[in-house]
């Protein structure tokens, strides 16, 4: 699976699983997850990012550990793609 | 000794009859018969297919976060949306922490079971967080607090289809005791099919005739079980001197309110209906006023052999001859059963009774039952204007609620 294509199925799932009544290409990459929508992010919340957790964890295979650190690898889809990829990589 | 006039100074709807209580009150004003068939689940393993859905629901706000929650919540806020409005209250000027909210709901939402069935399925690590948080009880009074900021209570009452008038029991509690000045009162419900199939098993649903129209038919010596409804009533109930600070439009006066259990069985209610009886008795005392006083009788009779003749006993334990003097007719006959909600629906009903001018009816009454022999205003509203007006709620396992309300004159006595 390419970095790419991680990022666009991570696209799909948060749209989806978040309801968020937009389509995935309206996310951008490099868009900050958790910043407000008014300083050009997603406007998360915390309880969103434990529903990406589960997301990740059942579309991926593999286990996230939801701790201390873990923001910066939420930042944005591209740092929560190469994130996974890490993940990927150990499990293989 | 109670010295707080409580007064209704909002109203909102989501019923079967549409959008609003204006649709409310035209669908009752109509004898509008609202069962459809179901298409929001699958009805094949049932020889059931019908009841009375909320055609839409439509949030003014615009926010996902709302938008995902279950459908009893989003008609819970929708219709508390509306009475707030309704009632003109200005939040940027109210005390915030004299106002509470009090959040009633009879069943489970549709994400409830899918929250607890993805579990089962797919093991406790597939457990959705945000369905969790969408499906917890104070979800929907959280979400109503959080909109406008109100700091005062936020209690969440999952009592049954008697929790409407439970949480107006609750919240005029509150006003007596000057802990707030204002109530939201919300009670909700969606039509799940874990629920509509518990019932059916439970063979209290009127079954399906051929390519017939299900009827819900209380006091009809026909009927044959409940036609499930759905929905959202929410009201602003406030204290007398609030209002008239602000000069507040007023519906009618919540004079006397009472909850009672039967202390029958679990899943029952007591045939005699003598907890119906004792809320019916207390909310009369509460309220200073002698039976014979009542002109009208919002009835919580739900087409079921059980519930109707229950009622009816009640009515007449407590009102004696007068009970043939009353009117006491069903709206259920027109919404189907619609839960939490229908304590609230009925209370509105009242509200129409002493303010728009007529006596909702009955409808789908063809045969008479000498078990039902009350005035139930069969099949077409009435024409009149009442006084005095109560309000019931009865739920299987056996809490039932009781209001009375009176016509608004604006005396000085109180404060």
């Amino acid at each position: 699976m390419t970095h790419e294509e991680i990022v666009e199925k991570l696209k799909s799932m948060i749209v989806g699983r978040l309801n968020l009544g937009i389509s995935p290409d309206e996310i951008d990459k490099d868009q900050q997850l958790f910043a407000s929508a008014e300083g050009g992010g997603l406007g998360l919340d915390s309880i969103e990012a434990l529903e990406i957790v589960v997301g990740i964890e059942e579309l991926f295979g593999v286990g996230v550990e939801y701790s201390e650190g873990v923001e910066q690898r939420f930042y944005s889809l591209n740092t929560m793609a190469e994130y996974i990829e890490e993940l990927l990589e150990k499990g293989s | 000794m109670e010295s707080k006039r409580v007064v209704i100074t909002g109203i909102g709807a989501l019923s079967p009859f549409g959008t609003g209580k204006d649709a409310f009150i035209e669908g009752v004003r109509a004898g509008k018969y609202c069962a459809e068939v179901i298409v929001r689940f699958d009805t094949i393993p049932f020889r059931s297919n019908q009841a009375c859905l909320v055609p839409a629901v439509e949030l003014e706000d615009k926010d996902p976060r709302l938008a995902r929650l279950p459908l009893s919540f989003k008609y819970g806020i929708a219709a508390a949306d509306e009475a707030i409005r309704d009632s003109k209250l200005i939040f940027d000027v109210e005390e915030k922490d004299r106002i509470g909210v009090f959040y009633s709901t009879a069943c489970n939402t549709e994400q409830t079971e899918q929250y607890h069935l993805g579990i089962v399925e797919k093991g406790p690590s597939s457990a959705s967080p945000l369905l969790f948080q969408n499906t917890t009880f104070m979800a929907g009074p959280g979400a109503v607090s959080i909109k406008r900021r109100i700091t005062g209570p936020a209690i969440a009452i999952p009592g049954g289809y008697a929790s409407g008038l439970q949480s107006i029991d609750v919240a005029v509690n509150y006003l007596h005791q000057s802990y707030i000045d204002v109530a939201i009162v919300i009670g909700a419900d969606e039509l799940t099919r874990l629920h509509y199939e518990a019932l059916y098993r439970l063979k209290l649903l009127s079954p399906r005739r051929k390519g017939a129209r299900e009827i819900s038919r209380p006091f009809d010596a026909g009927r044959d079980g409940m036609v499930l409804g759905e929905g959202a009533g929410a009201l602003v109930l406030e204290s007398l001197s609030h209002a008239r600070k602000r000069q507040a439009k007023v519906y009618a006066e919540m004079v006397g309110v009472a909850i009672a259990h039967d202390a029958f069985r679990a899943a029952d209610i007591a045939p005699s209906g003598r907890g119906l009886a004792t809320a019916m008795r207390v909310a009369l005392a509460d309220a200073g006023m002698s039976p014979e006083s009542v002109e009208y009788i919002a009835a919580t009779a739900n087409s079921t052999r059980l519930f109707d003749n229950a009622e009816v006993k009640a009515i007449k334990k407590v009102f004696g001859s007068h009970a043939y003097r009353t009117a006491a007719s069903s709206i259920k006959s027109m919404t189907g059963e619609t839960f939490a909600a229908s304590g609230i629906f009925n209370v509105i009903a009242c509200t129409v009774a002493i303010s728009n001018g007529f006596l909702p009816p009955t409808i789908n009454y063809e045969e008479a039952d000498a078990e039902c022999d009350l005035d139930c205003v069969p099949n077409s509203a009435r024409a009149k204007r009442v006084r005095v007006a109560m309000a019931n709620a009865y739920s299987f396992g056996g809490t039932s609620g009781s209001a009375v309300l009176k016509a608004f004159e604006d005396t000085e006595e109180d404060e």
